[in-house]
């Protein structure tokens, strides 16, 4: 691959400073970084820095997501792509463009988000939405606080609330029932006007309405639902892979497990018939992904292990409650925002009182 | 001893062996004049002069008059300029130390009792240079009283001279170093810091401590950097916001060095150098006098050309300038590191057996422990923190240097304080693990000398 090096070295003085394509360098860097590592070097100690980069932190995380997104693409059909597609494309423009006006480096983290949101959409919603959505979370979400590593909330998460909050109807329709057999629905594209493949509801959808579906499909994956989901074990494949790189925290993942299932177990206990068992709701909707995908991003959930245990338990309480109590079907969205917002509260408190520990030492 | 958190193990291609050689006797030697601590800048012999082993050359006004003494005798001449004493037409010495001059040493004050005769001799004999102080990292004043007194045997930044290897045949100069240590204090312990390993030499060493009262053992992980004087102070109770007044400390040189003036009156003319790193082709220990050349001890371990050298480890090191020429008397290792960078193709991507970092991330985590070539590359590219706590999952000094670095972006100093950068023991792990490559280190250093600053004046108005 020297060959491509080389001529990349050759076009770098044009993207430079007082370069004729100047305005594009950012575009350009990143093209270059993202071919070949970069040729930066230590100029004081410490001397040798650690391999880790943020390519591969992100990359890891799409690595776990490789399971979860093969699952949509068997039980939903190939309209799955077109959804990654359109997310990646207006996602990565709007990324783009941001970077080239504030003349700044173009960001790894959109990688992750453009795959994460297309992942918790329906999978029949059309395309236009999706790009819609995207964009209000890449710019809402993430580059109007100063782009990934500012940003306050989960950018997918950002991006799927504006929908939902938006087009109600097209966010809670539209739902495929899953493909089955060898093949699944991997020959097929099913869209909004595939009338014999269209589901009324997902399992929390008949919740509302009084019907209890059973549990293992929820694990298995052939249930209706958002893309990628439906399917508990490839979630958990993924995620426990994540979790061993420790590119996310189990900490988080665990909290949000942890205190959603102790919640909906409460809920259970004291009302057996109005409340479902608490282990069909880890496995119901989006909790397991919003659990080891989304409430597990680094920037905005709490750095200190302390901050994570409280982080993860508003999100599990929240979603119980949201599902049991509320109108909405579906609350990991929604708790995960809320999560967010007390995050940077959450590791301030914590830091306080580490400090305080620290006090007298010299 | 308090629980010692964070630190991170890396291990480096390029270790060098246990054994130490003896290059041939060089013909010119060049002294650096300024050190990591100190700055001989008092010059007390004259040009084209001769002078024999041991002759002070110059001291360091700033710190209690510590001498620079010369390893060998010869014709010296001054070089201002680049900052460093050259001894020419170096006189070989044929039995160790037997042409040391004694004579010329200046006669301890009358006044002082028998410890401060002592102190006196160390200073002047230049083992005193061995010591610093835990809270400040600095010398130590000579007549004053320790509270306690940490000596480290071990050495674990890559690559310093091992105090295995010191060891190895100087096990009774050691202990009687330790002896030599007792008068100097007042029923002030001793803390013998201690790897929690058990080697042979380990066994024997403890065997030999196990008689001393006054000595109390200290076992400590291997890991980086929990050799560190300051942690070590800090975890042994020793100093604290309102007393960081006089903990000593010393390294088996240290001790040896003691040994050396004390029993034998003679002067540490020869340093153990340690060169190693992924740039060396014969990564080895070398025994040389202060002002060996630095180019010849470099073209004995076979180091690669256009590669940085370091004097100290990969982590705190600082570059070796080009100007200078001799190995100075404060250096304890040389590390070469190649500046060569190969850019690879999707390297991201690749599983990675080689590269280990400190989140497995890499499919090195799947190997057992091994040794790592590594270079002076980024090895990334710089970006905005991403909060993911590993600076201050291997802080040893237990602050979060993330926090710093936010306020520092947000240019916040009043609330700075607050996160004590003033704890930070320098290890530069920190940035080390950090995967936006966010040079956290200096952040911080330079945080704490703007704080320092402030709070100078306000001191001198009191």
């Amino acid at each position: 691959m020297t060959w491509l090096l080389k001529i990349l070295e050759k076009m770098q003085p044009h993207f430079g400073p007082k370069g004729k394509a100047e305005r594009f360098g950012p575009l350009f860097e990143a093209a270059e970084n993202f071919l070949f590592s970069t040729s930066e070097r230590t100029k004081s100690a410490p001397h040798v820095r650690d391999p880790l980069d943020l390519k591969r932190f992100m990359s890891l995380v799409i690595v776990a997501m490789i399971p979860c997104t093969l699952a949509g693409f068997y039980f939903f059909g190939l309209r799955v792509f077109s959804v990654i597609i359109v997310s990646y494309a207006i996602g990565g423009i709007a990324e783009v463009v941001f970077a080239v006006i504030r003349k700044e480096k173009i960001n790894e983290g959109f990688l992750v988000t453009g795959l994460i949101y297309p992942l918790i959409l329906p999978p029949t919603l059309p395309l236009w939405m999706v790009g819609l959505g995207v964009l209000f979370g890449v710019i809402m979400g993430k580059e109007l606080f100063g782009g990934t590593g500012r940003n306050l909330f989960n950018p997918a998460v950002a991006g799927r609330c504006f929908l939902a909050v938006s087009y109600p109807v097209a966010m809670s329709s539209g739902w495929i029932v899953p493909g089955s057999g060898l093949a699944g629905r991997l020959t097929e594209y099913v869209s909004a006007n595939s009338l014999d493949a269209i589901s009324k509801a997902t399992p929390l959808g008949l919740l509302k309405q009084g019907i209890h579906t059973d549990i293992l499909p929820l694990f298995m994956g052939n249930v209706s639902g958002c893309i990628g989901e439906t399917s508990g074990i490839a979630i958990v494949a993924g995620g426990l892979f994540l979790l061993m790189t420790r590119i996310a925290s189990w900490r988080t993942v665990a909290s949000v497990l942890v205190s959603a299932f102790v919640m909906a177990g409460i809920l259970h206990y004291v009302n057996p018939t109005l409340f479902v068992p608490a282990l069909w709701h880890i496995g119901a909707g989006g909790l397991l992904f919003g659990a080891f995908f989304m409430a597990t991003d680094p920037v905005t959930s709490p750095a200190t292990n302390t901050g994570k245990w409280f982080y993860g338990a508003i999100i599990g309480v929240v979603t119980i409650l949201i599902r049991n109590f509320s109108g909405y079907v579906e609350g990991v969205m929604f708790a995960i925002l809320l999560g967010n917002i007390a995050s940077p509260l959450i590791d301030e408190i914590v830091y306080k009182i580490q400090m305080k520990r620290l006090e007298n030492e010299a | 001893m308090k629980r010692l958190k964070g630190g991170f193990d890396i291990r480096i291609v390029g270790r060098p062996s246990a054994i130490v050689q003896t290059p041939p006797e060089p013909s010119t030697l060049f002294i650096p004049l300024r050190t990591r601590r100190f700055h001989f800048s008092e010059i007390v012999v004259q040009d084209n002069t001769d002078v024999t082993q041991g002759t002070i050359l110059a001291c360091d006004p700033k710190q209690f008059n510590v001498p620079l003494l010369a390893s060998r005798g010869g014709t010296i001449h001054l070089d201002r300029t680049l900052g460093q004493i050259v001894i020419d037409k170096v006189k070989p010495v044929s039995a160790a130390g037997s042409n040391q001059q004694t004579s010329s040493w200046p006669h301890a004050p009358s006044n002082l009792d028998s410890s401060g005769q002592v102190r006196f001799k160390l200073l002047k004999m230049g083992a005193w240079q061995y010591f610093k102080d835990a809270a400040t990292g600095l010398l130590p004043d000579p007549m004053a009283i320790p509270s306690a007194l940490i000596v480290s045997t071990i050495t674990i930044e890559p690559f310093s001279v091992r105090g295995d290897v010191l060891l190895k045949e100087k096990l009774a100069s050691f202990t009687r170093g330790l002896e030599h240590l007792q008068p100097l204090l007042e029923y002030q312990p001793i803390f013998l810091v201690f790897p929690k390993i058990t080697t042979e030499l380990a066994l024997k060493i403890k065997e030999t401590i196990r008689g001393f009262a006054w000595i109390k053992l200290v076992e400590i992980p291997v890991t980086y950097p929990f050799d560190d004087f300051r942690l070590l102070a800090r975890k042994l109770g020793l100093i604290s916001k309102s007393n960081k007044d006089n903990v000593w400390t010393l390294r088996t040189e240290g001790v040896l060095a003691i040994d050396s003036v004390l029993t034998n009156s003679q002067i540490v003319a020869e340093k153990v150098v340690a060169i190693g790193g992924p740039a060396v082709k014969k990564p080895a220990h070398f025994k040389v006098p202060v002002g060996y050349p630095l180019a010849e001890l470099l073209h004995m371990a076979e180091c690669e050309t256009g590669s940085r050298y370091l004097n100290g480890g990969v982590f705190s090191g600082a570059i070796i300038s080009e100007l200078q020429k001799g190995i100075d008397c404060e250096c304890g290792g040389i590390t070469v590191l190649s500046e060569q960078v190969n850019r690879s193709f999707l390297k991201f991507v690749t599983p990675g057996f080689d590269r280990r970092s400190f989140a497995p991330a890499f499919a090195s985590a799947l190997r057992p422990a091994f040794s790592e070539k590594v270079d002076t590359a980024l090895c990334g590219e710089g970006r905005a923190c991403v909060n993911c706590g590993f600076c201050s999952k291997v802080c040893p000094a237990e602050i979060v240097p993330s926090a710093i670095h936010k306020l520092v972006y947000q240019s916040n100093m009043d609330e700075l304080e607050f996160y004590r950068p003033d704890l930070c023991v320098d290890c530069g792990l920190c940035s080390y693990v950090c995967p936006s490559k966010i040079n956290l280190y200096s952040e911080i250093a330079a945080v704490k000398m703007k704080l320092r600053e402030e709070l100078t004046p306000e001191k001198a108005g009191h």
